[in-house]
């Protein structure tokens, strides 16, 4: 048994009925968007924090070198991490979910939900080559790993959670190697430049949240089809809606993944509307990040040029 | 050397903080006096206090349980848990940067138990006593480095982490203390000192930074 | 009255108390443990330390801190959510985790075995802390007890329901000059309810205006004294500008 949210019925009524008027408690449209933070920690590579809204993210990418699976020795490894912690709020419960030991309540559930989304999104779509993380065939691989930590729940941990991994990996480098038949040297950040990863293409999740103004019953029989469709649902929107819907692409327009879950049925061409309305949010969000991370290396040259004058300074005098 | 320290920034639990000194960096959340949510956890007569430390990377190995029971009996001693009978109290921290290598865990248990201190009195939750903690190590040549980087520390004889008790401003009485390498017993009460001075200077600092937050909470008031 | 800051482990000055005094420890102060010899006032959490009466035979130190919790004391005026039912009480939770108190079905004004209310899940009510033991469940009231009537407590209906912290939420119940309520005053026609345990509940006559409201008030906690009426009339425009 976990905790739960009290929400009253009062609030229920209230936030569909506001729903149904256009009107949002943050005073956003149905389909906007909350305004998205991300910041890179200045200390070192892969460490990215996300705000979306109040919901916040932080995502830390390590890599260490291992030996690769037997049944796949010409591939890296490439891991995920997303256990959610009381942390972000006592809704969520420690040691539950993907890892957890099978527990059923409705947290667990979300969480392995959550979990799996961002598995899928990232790993299965292949957004980070792992072919080009073996280092010796068999016995040296690259093994990077993702860890989300998840600070505070104000809905929609999927998408800030997918952003704030592909910065972090787009943002990650591993330190530089050179191979001699089976030796291996690997050469500290200081001796060496580091070099990035291989991302192939930015996957970006965006979900959508579906409410029917007029009860459950009414979607079944399906003669409306006024169903209501949210970007972006904070907390309350999030604990009330009736289903849920996923959906992953790239800046090419491809879709990577959709899931819709939750069950309210949804007319095919309402999701249609919903790609095409998600690929715009995604080639802006995309543009975001890759303008982040330009700042960032902005940042970064120059410490390093003022450590090369530094030393050519100290030379001269 | 200096360190970091911010309060109240989590909207979800009752209280909240980072701490950060010399590479070495946590947050931190306390939630709490809540509901059990497992039955099995519960005591009659006080509080019980659920900790969870979450690594940077990875997941939680014997290293965060050690951790974990070394902050439980430090904070039992200064949370007043009779005030909370059936209850229990949510202590969540969250390594960002440990620091120090794998082998140590001196510096993270002194920013974590700083940034508990920090969360609590942001959650407002009943303590007995202020407290803060400090380490230090002993060089081969036997001199005190306190709050020690990565490279001091590796290459130190020994090293401490204390924790004081704080009353009017000043160091008062030792509540934890966990040392390990070589050091006479001369040697250890020097470091015990030199925690202990330590320990007030941060005390001004850190008394700042929760007034500071506390100014922030009653703004409309002002 | 002063308003000094203090942790826990600070002395709390105790010299001006006049002899013989019966000393009152309100809320966040305690009897100092690390001083046994002398009787010492101690806090327990960080907050600004309050003094009342402090001439007089009864003085009362409290300190003020603003927290999210909200532990039940009696008297105090609250807003619940119905959470279940057993026997003849109703579980009713305060803070959303915390542990629920107690309302029993016959504390409504002319309550009887024939005649009780029939609340539901989820259902809003305002009620009076009536008992709070150490080792017991609070419980709750929906009679005046001067009155024996209902006293403005009971069911609420509509309207809509959020969080503030814990000393906002006394500032707006007890302090008759709250700025941001009287500013709301002029803006439009609402009802509202305060409950200390940081739950305000409040009605107007349409949605929008509800939506203002709400988030003028709990915007307002970040908001210093001066610029109130801008931000006021900043959340008001927001939406009237929406469609």
């Amino acid at each position: 048994m976990g905790l739960d949210y009290d929400i009253s019925t009062n609030e229920q009524e209230f936030v569909l009925e506001a729903l149904k008027q256009n009107v949002r408690l943050d005073g956003r449209k149905l389909l906007d968007m909350r305004d998205v933070k991300i910041s890179i920690l200045p200390s070192e590579y892969g460490h990215v924090e996300v705000s979306l809204g109040k919901t916040r993210v932080a995502c830390k990418v390590s890599a260490e070198i291992v030996k690769p699976y037997e049944d796949r020795p010409f591939e890296g490894i490439f891991q995920i991490n997303t256990e959610i912690s009381p942390m972000c709020s006592p809704f969520f419960e420690i040691g539950q979910g993907s890892s957890g030991s099978g527990s059923n309540s409705r947290q667990a559930n979300e969480e392995v939900l959550i979990s799996r989304m961002i598995e899928k999104a990232v790993r299965r779509s292949n957004a980070l080559d792992i072919e080009s993380l073996c280092i010796v065939a068999g016995s040296k691989c690259w093994a990077v790993r993702a860890d989300l930590h998840f600070l505070n729940y104000d809905g929609n941990f999927i998408d800030a959670s997918c952003i704030a991994v592909m910065t972090a990996l787009l943002h990650f480098r591993k330190p530089d190697i050179e191979v001699a038949g089976e030796e291996v040297v690997v050469y500290d950040t200081n001796q060496r430049e580091p070099v990035p990863l291989s991302i192939l293409h930015v996957p970006i999740c965006i979900t959508f949240n579906f409410y029917n103004p007029n009860g459950n019953e009414e979607n079944v029989k399906g003669e409306l089809n006024n169903e209501l469709i949210l970007a972006d649902a904070s907390l309350i929107e999030e604990r009330l809606s009736l289903g849920t819907m996923t959906i992953t692409l790239n800046k090419n327009q491809e879709i990577c993944q959709l899931l819709k879950s939750g069950g309210l049925n949804i007319d095919a061409s309402l999701i249609m509307n919903c790609c095409l309305y998600a690929s715009k949010l995604v080639s802006r969000l995309n543009d975001e990040i890759h303008e982040v991370l330009k700042e960032d290396s902005k940042k970064r040259r120059n410490v390093r040029e003022e450590k090369e004058l530094q030393v050519f300074n100290e030379r001269e005098s | 050397m200096s360190f970091e320290a911010e309060s109240g920034f989590l909207e979800q639990v009752d209280g909240s903080s980072t701490f950060e000194f010399a590479d070495t960096k946590v947050i931190s959340s306390v939630a709490g006096p809540l509901e059990i949510s497992r039955m099995k956890n519960e005591k009659a007569t006080e509080a019980f206090l659920d900790i969870n430390i979450l690594p940077a990377s990875g997941v939680s190995s014997t290293r965060e349980s050690l951790l974990e029971s070394k902050l439980l009996s430090i904070l039992s001693k200064v949370i007043d848990v009779s005030q909370y009978p059936r209850k229990q109290i949510q202590i969540v921290i969250q390594m960002v940067s440990p620091g120090e290598s794998q082998l140590y865990t001196v510096k993270e248990l002194t920013a974590i138990v700083n940034s508990v201190y920090i969360s609590l009195l942001n959650s407002g939750i009943s303590l007995q006593t202020s407290f803060l903690a400090t380490c230090c190590s002993i060089s081969p040549s036997g001199d005190i480095i306190t709050r020690p980087t990565a490279k001091q520390l590796e290459s130190s004889r020994s090293h401490t982490i204390s924790v004081f008790s704080i009353t009017d401003a000043a160091s008062d009485s030792l509540i934890y203390s966990d040392s390990e390498g070589t050091f006479t017993e001369e040697e250890l009460l020097r470091v015990l000192d030199s925690c202990a001075e330590d320990i007030q200077s941060m005390n001004e600092k850190v008394r700042e930074v929760v007034h500071n937050r506390v100014k922030g909470d009653y703004i409309w008031h002002i | 009255m002063t308003e000094q800051f203090v942790l826990p482990g600070d002395q709390i000055d105790v010299s001006t108390v006049v002899t013989g005094a019966a000393v009152t420890l309100g809320p966040n102060v305690a009897l100092s443990k690390s001083n046994l010899e002398q009787t010492a006032l101690s806090p327990t959490t960080a907050g600004l330390l309050n003094v009342k009466n402090a001439e007089s035979r009864s003085p009362v130190y409290y300190v003020e801190s603003n927290g999210r919790r909200y532990n039940p004391q009696v008297n105090d005026y609250v807003i619940g959510i119905i959470v279940g039912a057993f026997g003849e009480y109703y579980r009713v939770s305060l803070n959303s985790f915390s542990a629920p108190v107690l309302l029993n079905q016959f504390s409504f004004p002319n309550a009887s075995k024939k005649n009780r209310p029939r609340l539901q899940t989820g259902d809003l009510i305002y009620a009076r802390v009536e008992s709070v033991q150490r080792n017991m469940e609070a419980e709750l009231s929906c009679i005046d007890p001067t009155t024996g009537k209902d006293g403005g407590f009971g069911l609420l209906t509509g309207g809509f329901v959020f969080d503030v912290k814990l000393a906002f939420a006394r500032y707006l119940l007890f302090d008759a000059d709250a700025k941001i309520l009287s500013e709301l005053v002029k803006k439009c026609k609402f009802e509202i309810a305060i409950g200390v345990n940081g739950r305000i509940w409040i009605k107007t006559d349409d949605i929008k205006t509800t939506v203002a409201c709400s988030n003028a008030i709990r915007n307002c906690q970040t908001w210093k004294k001066e610029e109130l009426s801008a931000k006021v009339e900043d959340t008001f425009s927001v939406l009237e500008s929406h469609d």
